[in-house]
C-alpha cells in the first residue's frame, strides 16, 4: 500500500475528526480515527493490531449507546455535554472554523514529523507515520480548543486510538496488550459522554423539549 | 493486601459510603471512604503474602513501595479532611474521590510506563470531569483542556518510550519534550497554569483537593521515578524545562501572593510551592525530589482548611494553617524548601537566587494575615457543625506540625524515591 494513499486517507479522516460535532460526534470520531489508523497498523502489526483498532472503535459506539440508555434512568441530572462552557458566542470565527485551521496546522506538523523523526528505525514508509501523527495532533488540538465536554471526549478518543497505534508501531504485534490498555481510554470517554447525554435527554424530556440531536451551531 | 485489593478498597468503600449517604441523606459522612482507604494502605506491608510484589518483571505487575504508600495515605487523609470540613460536600464527591484514589493507586504502583500513563490519564480525567460537572465554568473547561493536553503528551511519550535505536537524536528529544510538556500541563506551571489559579478558588474545596492532593504529588513522584529509565537524549528537556518554568511559576505566583488576600493568596502560595517542587525535580538532585514531595505534602495537609469559604473554620485555626506554610521551623514546609534550596545551590547559583527570593516572598505572604486578626464572627457557626469541622481542622493541623517536628518519619519512606 503506497504511502501517498495512506496519507490521503489519514488527511480526510483527520479533517473529519476535527470537524465532527453533535450528540453522536464521539461515535463518528472513533469511526474516522479507526479508518485513518487501521491500514497503517495492518501493515505493521498484521491482523491482530488492526483488529484491536477496529474493536476499540466498535466498543466506543456500543458503550456510548448503552451508557446513553442507562443514563436516562439515573436519578441525577448533569450538564449537557454539547453545551459550550463559559465561551462567548459573539466571536468572528466559530469553533468549527478554528478547528479547520488547526487541521491545516496539524498537516504541516505531521508532515515534518513523518519526514524527520525515525520511529522504529524508519523501517516503514512516511505514510504510516504521517497517519498516526496527524490523527494525534488533530485530536490534541481538539482537546486544546475544546468548548464542551463532547469536544474533550472526541479528542480523548482520537488520542487514545492514535497512541494505541503508536504502541503497535513501536512494538509490533507483541505490544497488543499495551496498546489495548492505551486504547481503553476511548470507550471510557464514550461511556462518560453517553451517560451525560442520556441524563440531559431525560431533563429535556422532562421540560417537554426534543433532545438536541443535531448538536450546537458551529459555523 | 496487594495493589488490586487496595484499588478495590478505594472503589468499594466509595460505593458503600455512597449508598449509605443516599439511603440516609448524610453526604457529610463521605469522609469515611477515603479514610478507610488510608487505613487499608497502612496495612499493605503487613500482609505481604497476599501481595503481587514477586512478579515485578511482568508487563502489568504492580507493587507499592513506602514512598508510594506515603503519598496515597496523604492523599486519602487530605481528601477525607476536605469532605469533613466542607459544608457542601455531595454524594458525587464520594464517587469522584473513589475513582481518583483508585487511579492514583494504580499510577503509583505501576512498574511499566504504559499502565502508569493510562492510570495518570484516568486520574486527571476524573478530576477534570468532576470540576466541569461540579461547577461548569470557563476555568473548569480550562482545567479539562490542560489536563487533557498533558495526558495526551504523556500517552504519546510513553507510546514512543520503548523505541529502539540510539539514545540521542530527534526521537529522544521529542520524547523528552513530550514528557516535559506533560509535566508542565499536569502541574499547572506557567504558561499553562492560569486555569489553576482561578479554578482552585471557584471549585468546591473537595474538588480542588482532588487535584492538589492526588494528581500533583502522584505526577511528580512518578515523573521522578521515570528518570532512571530515560535515554540520554531525553534528559535535557526532561530536567531543564521543569527547572526553568518551575522557578518562573514560583516567582510569578510569589509576587501574586503578596498582592491578593484570602483564598486567592493561599492558591498563589500553593502554585508557587508547586513551581518550587518542579524546579527541585528539575535540578536532578535527590534533595530536590524529596523536598518537592515534602512541600506538596505540606500543601495537601492544610489545603482542606485554607480552601474553605471564610467563616467556615475558626479564624485561629486558619491562621495556624497559614503559618505552617511560612517556612519557619518546625513547619513541614521548612524542610521542603530547605531541601529544594539545597538542590538549587548544587545546580545553579542563579537558580538559588531565584529560589531564595521565592522563599522570602512566600514567608511574607503567609505571615501577613497574622497582623490583622480576623473577625470573631467568623467562628459563629451552629454548635454541632462547628465541632465537627473544628475537630477535622485540628486533626489536619496536628498532622502538619507533627510531621514538621519529626522529619525523620518522612525521610524513611521518601528515601525510596
Amino acid at each position: 500500500m503506497s504511502g501517498t494513499f495512506l496519507g490521503f486517507v489519514a488527511f480526510v479522516a483527520g479533517v473529519a475528526l476535527a470537524l465532527v460535532d453533535g450528540r453522536r460526534g464521539i461515535v463518528w470520531a472513533a469511526a474516522v480515527s479507526a479508518l485513518a489508523l487501521v491500514l497503517p497498523v495492518f501493515q505493521i502489526a498484521a491482523s491482530e493490531g488492526a483488529l484491536l483498532i477496529l474493536a476499540t472503535a466498535a466498543a466506543v459506539g456500543l458503550f456510548w449507546y448503552a451508557s446513553r440508555v442507562a443514563g436516562r434512568y439515573w436519578p441525577q441530572m448533569g450538564p449537557d455535554p454539547t453545551i459550550s462552557l463559559g465561551v462567548s458566542k459573539g466571536s468572528l470565527f466559530g469553533p468549527r472554523s478554528v478547528r479547520a485551521v488547526s487541521s491545516v496546522v496539524s498537516l504541516i506538523a505531521a508532515s515534518w514529523i513523518s519526514l524527520n523523526i525515525p520511529v522504529a528505525g524508519s523501517g516503514y514508509g512516511s505514510g504510516v507515520l504521517f497517519a498516526v501523527s496527524y490523527v494525534t495532533i488533530v485530536a490534541g488540538f481538539r482537546i486544546l480548543l475544546a468548548h464542551s465536554v463532547e469536544d474533550l471526549a472526541i479528542g480523548c478518543t482520537g488520542v487514545s486510538l492514535a497512541c494505541a497505534a503508536t504502541v503497535l508501531l513501536e512494538g509490533g504485534a507483541a505490544a497488543t496488550a499495551a496498546a489495548g490498555s492505551v486504547g481503553c481510554l476511548a470507550p471510557v470517554a464514550a461511556i462518560v459522554v453517553g451517560w451525560m447525554s442520556g441524563r440531559s435527554d431525560r431533563s429535556d424530556s422532562r421540560r417537554g423539549t426534543e433532545p438536541a440531536d443535531s448538536g450546537r451551531a458551529t459555523a | 493486601m496487594n495493589t488490586y485489593t487496595l484499588m478495590a478498597l478505594c472503589i468499594g468503600s466509595g460505593a458503600v459510603v455512597y449508598g449509605w449517604c443516599l439511603l440516609f441523606s448524610r453526604p457529610r459522612f463521605g469522609f469515611v471512604a477515603p479514610w478507610a482507604a488510608a487505613a487499608g494502605t497502612l496495612l499493605v506491608h503487613h500482609a505481604p503474602a497476599l501481595g503481587a510484589f514477586a512478579d515485578a518483571g511482568a508487563p502489568l505487575s504492580m507493587g507499592i513501595d513506602p514512598a508510594a504508600q506515603f503519598v496515597i495515605i496523604l492523599a486519602c487523609f487530605s481528601i477525607g479532611c476536605a469532605m469533613l470540613l466542607s459544608p457542601g460536600a455531595s454524594p458525587g464527591d464520594i464517587w469522584a474521590a473513589a475513582a481518583v484514589g483508585a487511579a492514583a493507586t494504580a499510577a503509583l504502583a505501576a512498574r511499566q510506563p504504559v499502565p502508569w500513563a493510562v492510570s495518570i490519564a484516568f486520574c486527571s480525567g476524573a478530576v477534570g470531569l468532576r470540576w466541569i460537572s461540579g461547577r461548569p465554568s470557563r476555568a473548569a473547561l480550562g482545567a479539562g483542556r490542560m489536563l487533557g493536553v498533558g495526558t495526551t503528551c504523556l500517552l504519546l511519550s510513553v507510546a514512543l518510550y520503548p523505541a529502539s535505536g540510539p539514545g540521542i537524536g530527534p526521537l529522544a528529544s521529542l520524547e523528552g519534550g513530550l514528557l516535559a510538556a506533560a509535566t508542565v500541563s499536569l502541574l499547572a506551571l506557567a504558561p499553562l497554569g492560569a486555569w489553576a489559579a482561578v479554578g482552585c478558588v471557584q471549585e468546591s474545596p473537595v474538588n480542588a483537593v482532588l487535584w492538589i492532593a492526588a494528581v500533583v504529588p502522584v505526577t511528580l513522584l512518578t515523573v521522578v521515578r521515570l528518570q532512571f529509565h530515560m535515554k540520554i537524549g531525553t534528559l535535557v528537556p526532561y530536567f531543564d524545562v521543569p527547572l526553568v518554568l518551575g522557578l518562573g511559576t514560583a516567582l510569578f505566583q510569589g509576587v501574586g501572593a503578596l498582592r491578593v488576600s484570602g483564598n486567592r493568596r493561599y492558591v498563589r502560595v500553593l502554585l508557587a510551592d508547586i513551581g518550587l517542587a518542579a524546579a527541585g525535580f528539575g535540578t536532578s538532585h535527590w534533595q530536590g525530589a524529596v523536598g518537592g514531595v515534602i512541600l506538596l505534602a505540606a500543601q495537601a495537609t492544610v489545603a482542606p482548611i485554607l480552601l474553605q469559604v471564610p467563616g467556615t473554620i475558626p479564624a485561629r485555626l486558619v491562621q495556624l494553617a497559614e503559618v505552617s506554610l511560612s517556612g519557619i521551623p518546625p513547619s513541614l514546609s521548612f524542610w521542603g524548601r530547605f531541601l529544594i534550596l539545597q538542590s538549587l545551590a548544587l545546580a545553579n547559583v542563579g537558580a538559588l537566587d531565584a529560589g531564595i527570593a521565592v522563599v522570602a516572598m512566600l514567608l511574607l505572604a503567609t505571615l501577613t494575615p497574622l497582623v490583622p486578626i480576623r473577625s470573631a464572627s467568623a467562628s459563629s457557626q451552629p454548635g454541632h457543625r462547628l465541632s465537627w469541622r473544628t475537630s477535622g481542622a485540628v486533626l489536619a493541623l496536628i498532622g502538619a506540625y507533627s510531621w514538621g517536628l519529626l522529619p525523620q518519619l518522612l525521610l524513611v519512606p521518601l528515601g525510596h524515591i
